[in-house]
């Protein structure tokens, strides 16, 4: 099992793509990362314990309602912008959880915010994601940006 | 047998979820109801009998453990049993719950097995 921070999150957000989301996700080509999309869904969420940060992803609405329409049975079309976003901040609960337990096992106790979800346009998105230890992947066609933060 | 369960999340996402994998686990249900925190879980209690709780621990109004203090302190709601599914997988935070009176603790995200087993071992048949 990894232990660096990164390889950790990447494994566990391709792993709950799949058993959650029913999604299969690809990590992005080294130097190569895809371009943010014109319009994004940023989620974030904070973690409070031996470590203290925030976990947060970016993706397209369409990603978001495809994940809600895996989720809920039906399809994307049917699925309004509340429930996608919060399939998209149910996702990101899922996986902050999962990475703080394959980091660092069943011992520390972790405090987690509520995930909060908010639109982005390109600039916005570039801006929240400079500097900041990042994955990206490519998920059914779609870009899916993970990111930690102080 | 048919069973009536509670699903206590406030996320629609999570309850729809574990609704699903209740389904597809071949679980017979008779009727599903939802809630989105304890409060409104204690409310539905009062009308409704359920069989099984499922109940998340993060949530607004009124957590998953004030739920199970509540549940396990009245006469009429302190037999039914209580499955936490949770993303908090910290030891002493199970241990804790499991004193406070939950049956088992299950993490995010959960799998039709792992519900179908919770099922055969905690269910009684509704009335």
């Amino acid at each position: 099992m990894p232990t660096d921070p990164l390889s950790v999150l990447g494994e566990v957000t391709i792993e709950i793509l799949e058993r959650f989301a029913f999604l299969l996700g690809d990590p992005a080509e080294t130097g190569a990362p895809p371009a943010p999309p014109p319009t994004a869904w940023l989620a974030t969420m904070q973690f409070t314990g031996p470590r203290r940060g925030t976990l947060g992803l970016a993706t397209t609405p369409a990603l978001a309602r495809q994940m809600a329409a895996n989720l809920f049975g039906r399809e994307p079309e049917e699925i309004s912008d509340e429930e996608a976003a919060d399939a998209l901040k149910e996702f990101l609960n899922v996986t902050c959880g999962d990475y703080l337990h394959d980091l660092e096992g069943n011992e520390p106790i972790y405090d987690l915010s509520a995930p909060a979800v908010a639109p982005a346009d390109r600039e916005a998105l570039r801006a929240r994601l400079a500097g900041r230890e990042q994955l990206a992947f490519n998920v059914e066609g779609q870009p899916l940006f993970v990111f930690l933060g102080d | 047998m048919a069973y009536n369960i509670m699903i206590v999340d406030d996320s629609l996402t999570a309850r729809t979820f574990i609704a699903r994998t209740l389904e597809i686990s071949g679980v017979e249900l008779q009727q599903v109801f939802q809630a989105r925190n304890g409060q409104e879980a204690l409310d539905l209690l009062q009308r409704e009998w359920v069989d099984i709780v499922f109940v998340d621990i993060n949530m607004p109004v009124m957590n998953g453990v004030e739920l199970v203090r509540r549940m396990r302190a009245s006469e009429v709601l302190k037999s039914v049993p209580v499955i936490v599914i949770s993303t908090d997988r910290s030891a002493q935070r199970m241990n804790e719950l499991k004193a406070a009176g939950v049956q088992a603790y299950l993490t995010k995200p959960i799998t039709p097995e792992e519900l179908k087993s919770i099922v055969e071992r905690y269910l009684t048949p509704a009335a």
